[in-house]
């Protein structure tokens, strides 16, 4: 009975197995479909990842793999770090009513000495052959900064030391060779309408505020000084006149500090992005601290077209309080645009960039107003060596200011 | 259990590593937008593959002291170009 129970079990089963096995072959032809389907997926996006890699801007930062986030280096985790940055410049100019005339420009070694995350020590020296005329074309080294600077929280920094003022943009942030779209100086920094650097303590830092970032300096320096000129009048006595010196004050000459600061505020669009920010300085500048000098900066500066297109300017009003003259304000301002042709697929082309300024300049004094029209091209080697070609039209008062100049400029930062 | 019965779930498990977000991608795209917002703004692009881990390390302690990035902002470019160097 037991194996007749047994035969007509194994007989039944004989008649289920095959559509169990049908049903398991279905089974696995759908799994090898879906595998198919998704191998068929991941080609097309590696593909696509493929175009989009060729379509990259040239200079635009490289795409890392898709992949596990990997360790940091051994030497990435060492406390402390030195490296040595900074950049070149070497060019030619060609003057109205002058000889042209090749120049070596700057060297400046920057030196970061970091210990941790909080702590750095950066130095930026400056070598340059004399070249003003009537000077002997010695080799001159100026520290353009030192400073000592320490997070102190996520939102404040300190700054002590040389430093970089944080009035007007140019000066702290745009001036190195290879980051200035054009080999001059715009108008109000050439005139050395305000002071470059000074020596004293700083805090700064910045914040998210949604989309936006707001950034802050304030400061305290020596402020700036004065310079006696001295001069034989016509009846033999010595006339001593005291004239405002923005730099070089390493030895305060008076009671009062100079304080300022800048805040700004970053915001981007989507497609483009703006910042604006005001900034000033107030300081006396005699010894008897009696006269002042002030001098207030807004700056504005637009990105777009994937940082393609830059459109920049900046206002300087200074006012200097004289001890003959009375107040003398000297104004100016400049706006510059440049935009990089890295969307036009030709060679050589696509690594070309066109910059035009206008500048101005506008004085109390007599015979100091200019204006400026530059118009220039930068070739970029790689995205930190460039050629640039400028023109400068000048319109001043004064012979001296009415000149135009060609300036030719090879710039690199390493 | 047979190969087949762990194909399924093995195809499902690799299906939700390609599609499902992973926080350590998110972040490094984050990272690499914030180095276009931030650095582009000033001058020109430096490649990750220009520097190590430590002298990135030390240029983005310059930088955003210079530049006057946020501490998280910074953070997160410098996770970004020590990935990808």
């Amino acid at each position: 009975m037991k194996k007749i129970a047994l035969f007509v079990g194994l007989f039944a089963f004989s008649f289920v197995l095959p559509s169990l096995a049908e049903n398991t072959d279905k089974k696995i032809q759908s799994l090898e479909k879906q595998i198919q389907d998704l191998q068929t997926l991941t080609q097309k996006f590696q593909q696509e990842l493929n175009a989009l890699k060729a379509e990259r801007v040239p200079g635009a930062p490289e795409i890392a793999p898709i992949g596990p986030a990997r360790a940091v280096s051994e030497e990435a985790r060492a406390k402390s770090h030195v490296l040595i940055t900074g950049y070149a410049d070497v060019g030619f100019r060609d003057r109205d009513g002058e000889d042209g005339t090749f120049r070596v420009g700057h060297f400046n070694p920057i030196f970061l000495y970091r210990y941790g995350d909080r702590l750095l020590a950066e130095a930026e020296l400056e070598v340059e052959l004399e070249r003003e005329e009537g000077e002997s074309g010695e080799t001159e080294v100026v520290l353009e900064y030192l400073t000592l600077d320490y997070v102190l929280h996520d939102y404040v920094t300190l700054i002590a030391g040389k430093f970089l003022l944080p009035v007007g943009v140019f000066n702290e942030k745009i001036h190195p060779g290879w980051i200035n779209k054009l080999p001059s100086k715009p108008l109000p920094y050439d005139e050395d309408l305000i002071p470059e650097t000074d020596i004293g303590i700083q805090l700064r830092g910045a914040v998210n505020a949604g989309e936006a970032v707001l950034s802050y300096a304030v400061f305290g320096t020596n402020g700036p000084t004065s310079e006696t000129e001295e001069e034989i009048g016509e009846d033999g006595v010595i006339i001593r006149e005291e004239e405002l010196e923005l730099e070089g004050n390493f030895k305060d000459n008076n009671r009062d500090k100079a304080f300022g600061g800048r805040g700004a505020i970053f915001y981007p669009f989507g497609t483009f992005s703006v910042e604006t920010g005001i900034s000033g300085l107030i300081g006396d500048w005699d010894d008897d601290d009696e006269l002042t000098y002030s001098a207030i900066v807004v700056d504005a500066e637009i990105h777009a077209l994937e940082n393609l297109l830059e459109l920049r300017g900046e206002g300087l009003i200074t006012n200097v309080e004289t001890p003959e003259e009375g107040d003398i304000d000297r104004n100016g301002a400049y706006v510059q645009a440049a935009y990089k042709l890295a969307a036009v697929d030709i060679p050589i082309v696509s690594q070309t960039e066109l910059v035009c300024r206008y500048g101005a300049i506008r004085s109390d004094e007599d015979g100091a107003d200019r204006d400026q029209f530059t118009v220039g091209g930068n070739y970029y080697f790689t995205n930190t060596f460039l050629f640039k070609i400028a023109y400068d039209f000048n319109d001043g008062d004064i012979k001296e200011n009415d000149a135009d100049v060609l300036n030719l400029q090879l710039a690199y930062g390493f | 259990m047979s190969v087949k019965s762990w194909t399924l779930p093995a195809v499902l498990f690799l299906a939700l590593c390609i599609f499902c977000p992973n926080p350590a991608i998110a972040r490094e795209r984050d990272g690499a937008q914030l180095y276009q917002q931030n650095c582009s703004r000033c001058h020109s692009e430096r490649f990750a593959t220009e520097k190590t881990d430590a002298q990135w390390q030390t240029v983005m302690l310059h930088m955003r002291i210079r530049g006057q990035i946020p501490s998280k902002d910074a953070d997160a470019i410098l996770d970004y170009l020590q990935q990808s160097n």
